[in-house]
C-alpha cells in the first residue's frame, strides 16, 4: 500500500511535483473549454486554501475547524472596499491595494482568534475554532451597514493589468495558479526553516517544545497568522471571480471541505493537498459534465451484459430491480446521484490509503511499523 | 554566586490542599554532580518541574547564577540556562535525531533581529523595561522579520543553519549517536533514546542540566556507560548536573553531593557516605538491608 516509502525507491523532488501541477494546469487552460477551466479554478483555489490550513493543522498540529472565517475575511475586505455598492465605503480602492490588505487583515484576524485559544488543545481547540467560523458568518449576516447582510455585495472592482481587467474565467484561473505557486513556495520554505521545525516540535509535544526553548505562544500565533493570511488570499481572489459576496457562501461546509481535502490528500504534504482538492472539489464537478455523459454514452454495448446480471440478481434474490436505461441517460443519472458515487469514492480512498493519497514522509512513518535501525547504521 | 550555581530557597508547591513540596532549600555549586533521591512520590520530579517552569512554585524562590528565575515560562528558563530530560522519554518521536537536537538549539540559531546576540542578562533587562504598547509591535515586527527570513533565506540564515547542523552533529557524536542523524527518533533503541534526550537537552546550551532517572530501565552495562557519559558531559560542556536516580550504585558512584526528599521535604543532605549513614534516610526510605547491600533501593 505504501510502496513509495520503501528505501531505494526514488521519489520526485517537490519542485518537480509543482512543475507537473503547473504544466497540467496550463495544458488544461489552453485546451479545455470554460466549464473545465472553472472546475480547475475551484480545484486550485481549494488547493491554495488547503496549503494554508496545512500549516495550521499539518505542521503545527492545531486542529482548526473555522478556516472559512479567514476565507470570508479576505472576500469581504475586497468587497467592502472594492465595490461601489458597498454601503460603508465611498469610492473604490484598486484591487492590487486590496489584495495585500486582505492578506494582512487575514493575518490579524488569525492572531485575534489565536490569542484566546492558546491554552486549548485538540478537541477543545476544534470546537472553539468551529464557533469562530460561525461567528464571522453571523457577523457578516447582521452587520448590514457594512456587508449589506444576506443581500450581499456584488459588482466588485476587478483586478486590472495594463489597460485590461481580469474578468474571464481563464484569466482568473491564471491568477489563482500564480497564487497557488507562490503559496506553495512560501509554505515549503517555512516548513524547511527553523520556524517549521518549531511548529513540528509543538505538534509532537508542546510542553517539551517549550521546555527546549521554543516560545510556543509566538509560534502558534505565527501558524495561525500564516494559515489565515493564505485563507484570506484565497477569499480575495474568489470574491471578484464570483463577483458576489454574501454570508451564505461562508458556511461551515467550506471549513469541512478544506480540512477533508487536507486529510484525504495526505496531511502535511502539498502534493497531497492538490490531489485531495482534485478529488474532493474536482470529482463532483466532473461527474456532472456533459463530457462525462458523452463518454458513458459510448458504453451502450455494456448495457445488455449488465442487464443479464441484473436479471440473475433478481432471480436469486427475489428483488425486482429495473433494467438499465439506454446509455445516453447514464450521464444524467450519474449527475443526479453524484454525491452517492462521490461518498463511495471517499470511503474507498480512506480504506485503501488510510494515510492519504500522497502522505508526507512523517505520516508514512506514523503508519508503518518500522524495525528499529540496527546499531551503528546511518 | 558563580555562573552555573543553583540556589533553591524555601521552595513550596501546593496542589489544592496537597502539599507536594514544602520548604525545600538546596545549593548546588557550579560544576557539581548532585543527586536527588527519595522514595516514589517524594516530590523529586515535582522539584524538577518547578525548576524548569513547568510548574509555578507557590512559595520560595529559585536562583541560577544569582538571577532569580522562578515564575518564568519554560522557554525563558531554558534561555536562562536550565535544561532537562524526562523520566518517561519524551522525544519529538516523528522527527529525526538531528531535528530533535536542532529544535532545542532553536534559540541559538541566529535570527535577523540581532536579539540573540544580547547576553541573557541584557535580554531580561530589555524585556522587563518594555511595556505592552512597545512589546506587541516589537514582537509583531520580529515575527514578520523571522517569516521573511525563512522565505527569502538570506546567506546569513543559511550559514546559521549550517553551523547549527554542524554543532548538532558534534553533540550527537559526543552522546554516542554519531552517524545516526537521519534516524527517526522513535525507531531508536531505548538506550539511544535516553542518550538523544540528553543530547537534545545539551543543545539548548545549559549551565544546569537536570536528568530525571537517566538509567531507568537499563541493565548494569548500559548504566555504567550512562554514568561515564554523565561525567564526560560535566567535564566537556562545563555544566552543573542534578540527577534523580533510583539505582543506588549509580547515585553513590557518580554524585558528589546528595539531597534526600521524603513527602515533599528535605530530610537529609551531604556526601554519599554521609547520607548513607544518616539514620533519618535509612528509617524513612532506603531500608537497612538495601542500603548495606548497595542494591536497587526502590521499594
Amino acid at each position: 500500500m505504501l510502496e513509495s516509502v520503501r528505501p531505494g525507491v526514488p521519489r520526485l523532488p517537490e519542485w518537480a511535483h509543482a512543475l507537473i501541477f503547473l504544466i497540467v494546469g496550463l495544458l488544461g487552460w489552453y485546451f479545455l473549454d470554460d466549464t473545465w477551466v472553472r472546475m480547475l479554478f475551484l480545484v486550485t483555489l481549494y488547493a491554495t486554501l488547503g496549503m494554508g490550513l496545512n500549516v495550521v493543522v499539518g505542521l503545527a498540529g492545531l486542529l482548526d475547524l473555522g478556516f472559512v472565517a479567514f476565507f470570508a475575511t479576505g472576500a469581504y475586505v475586497v468587497a467592502i472596499w472594492g465595490a461601489p455598492i458597498s454601503p460603508s465605503v465611498d469610492g473604490v480602492v484598486n484591487y492590487w491595494v486590496l489584495l495585500p490588505m486582505a492578506v494582512f487583515a487575514g493575518a490579524g484576524i488569525g492572531m485575534l482568534l489565536g490569542l484566546p485559544v492558546l491554552p486549548l488543545r485538540g478537541d477543545y481547540l476544534a470546537i472553539v475554532t468551529l464557533g469562530f467560523g460561525e461567528i464571522i458568518r453571523i457577523l457578516a449576516l447582521n452587520m448590514d451597514d457594512y456587508t449589506r447582510g444576506s443581500s450581499g455585495i456584488f459588482a466588485l472592482a476587478k483586478p486590472d493589468y495594463g489597460a485590461e481587467t481580469v474578468d474571464s474565467v481563464r484569466e482568473f484561473f491564471i491568477m489563482i495558479l500564480i497564487a497557488a505557486m507562490a503559496v506553495w513556495f512560501v509554505t515549503a520554505r517555512l516548513r524547511d526553516s527553523k520556524v517549521g521545525r518549531a511548529w513540528e516540535a509543538i505538534r509532537e509535544d508542546e510542553d517539551v517544545a517549550q521546555g527546549m526553548g521554543i516560545n510556543t505562544v509566538r509560534y502558534k500565533l505565527m501558524a495561525f497568522a500564516i494559515g489565515a493570511s493564505i485563507g484570506a488570499l484565497g477569499g480575495a481572489i474568489y470574491a471578484p471571480f464570483v463577483d458576489f459576496v454574501a454570508p451564505a457562501q461562508f458556511s461551515l461546509i467550506v471549513s469541512i471541505n478544506v480540512l477533508a481535502l487536507v486529510i484525504i490528500g495526505g496531511m502535511g504534504n502539498t502534493t497531497g493537498v492538490i490531489a485531495g482538492s482534485a478529488m474532493l472539489i474536482g470529482v463532483p464537478e466532473l461527474l456532472q459534465f456533459q463530457e462525462t455523459a458523452d463518454v458513458l454514452a459510448k458504453f451502450e454495448w455494456l448495457r445488455d451484459g449488465l442487464n443479464v446480471f441484473i436479471d440473475g440478481f433478481n432471480a436469486v434474490s427475489f428483488a425486482d430491480l429495473g433494467k438499465l436505461p439506454p446509455s445516453e441517460e447514464w450521464g444524467d443519472k450519474l449527475a443526479l446521484y453524484r454525491f452517492i458515487v462521490f461518498g463511495a469514492l471517499l470511503v474507498m480512498v480512506m480504506v485503501l490509503r488510510p494515510s492519504g493519497l500522497f502522505p508526507s514522509r512523517r505520516r508514512e512513518l506514523e503508519f508503518t511499523a518500522e524495525e528499529p535501525a540496527p546499531a551503528g547504521s546511518a | 554566586m558563580a555562573a552555573g550555581d543553583l540556589e533553591v530557597r524555601g521552595l513550596g508547591m501546593q496542589f489544592e490542599g496537597l502539599s507536594a513540596l514544602s520548604d525545600v532549600s538546596l545549593r548546588v555549586p557550579a560544576g557539581e554532580i548532585h543527586g536527588l533521591i527519595g522514595p516514589n512520590g517524594a516530590g523529586k520530579t515535582t522539584l524538577f518541574n518547578c525548576l524548569t517552569g513547568f510548574y509555578r512554585p507557590t512559595a520560595g524562590g529559585v536562583w541560577l547564577s544569582s538571577d532569580r528565575i522562578d515564575g518564568f515560562a519554560p522557554h525563558e528558563i531554558s534561555a536562562a540556562g536550565i535544561s532537562r530530560t524526562f523520566q518517561n522519554i519524551r522525544l519529538f518521536s516523528n522527527m529525526t535525531t538531528i531535528e530533535n537536537v536542532l529544535v532545542a538549539s532553536h534559540r541559538r540559531i541566529g535570527g535577523v533581529t540581532g536579539y540573540h546576540t544580547l547576553s541573557r542578562r541584557e535580554r531580561y533587562v530589555l524585556i522587563d523595561k518594555m511595556r505592552i504598547p512597545v512589546r506587541v509591535p516589537m514582537a509583531l515586527a520580529a515575527g514578520l522579520a523571522e517569516i521573511a527570513g525563512a522565505i527569502v533565506r538570506p546567506p546569513a540564515a543559511r550559514r546559521h543553519e549550517r553551523d547549527a547542523v554542524e554543532r548538532g552533529q558534534q553533540l550527537l557524536k559526543s552522546a554516542g549517536l554519531g552517524g545516526r542523524e537521519n534516524v527517526v527518533a522513535r525507531n531508536l533503541p531505548y538506550g539511544d533514546q535516553r542518550r538523544l534526550e540528553i543530547a537534545r537537552a545539551l543543545a539548548t546550551g545549559p549551565r544546569l542540566l537536570l536528568l530525571d532517572e537517566p538509567t531507568a530501565g537499563m541493565n548494569p552495562q548500559e548504566s555504567s556507560a550512562m554514568v561515564a557519559l554523565i561525567r564526560r558531559i560535566r567535564d566537556e560542556f562545563d555544566t552543573t548536573i542534578v540527577l534523580i536516580e533510583h539505582q543506588m550504585r549509580v547515585v553513590m558512584g557518580v554524585c558528589e553531593q546528595i539531597t534526600v526528599l521524603d513527602y515533599g521535604r528535605k530530610i537529609s543532605e551531604g556526601t554519599p557516605a554521609q547520607v548513607q549513614k544518616d539514620a533519618r534516610v535509612v528509617e524513612a526510605y532506603l531500608g537497612t538491608r538495601a542500603l548495606k547491600e548497595g542494591g536497587h533501593a526502590t521499594p
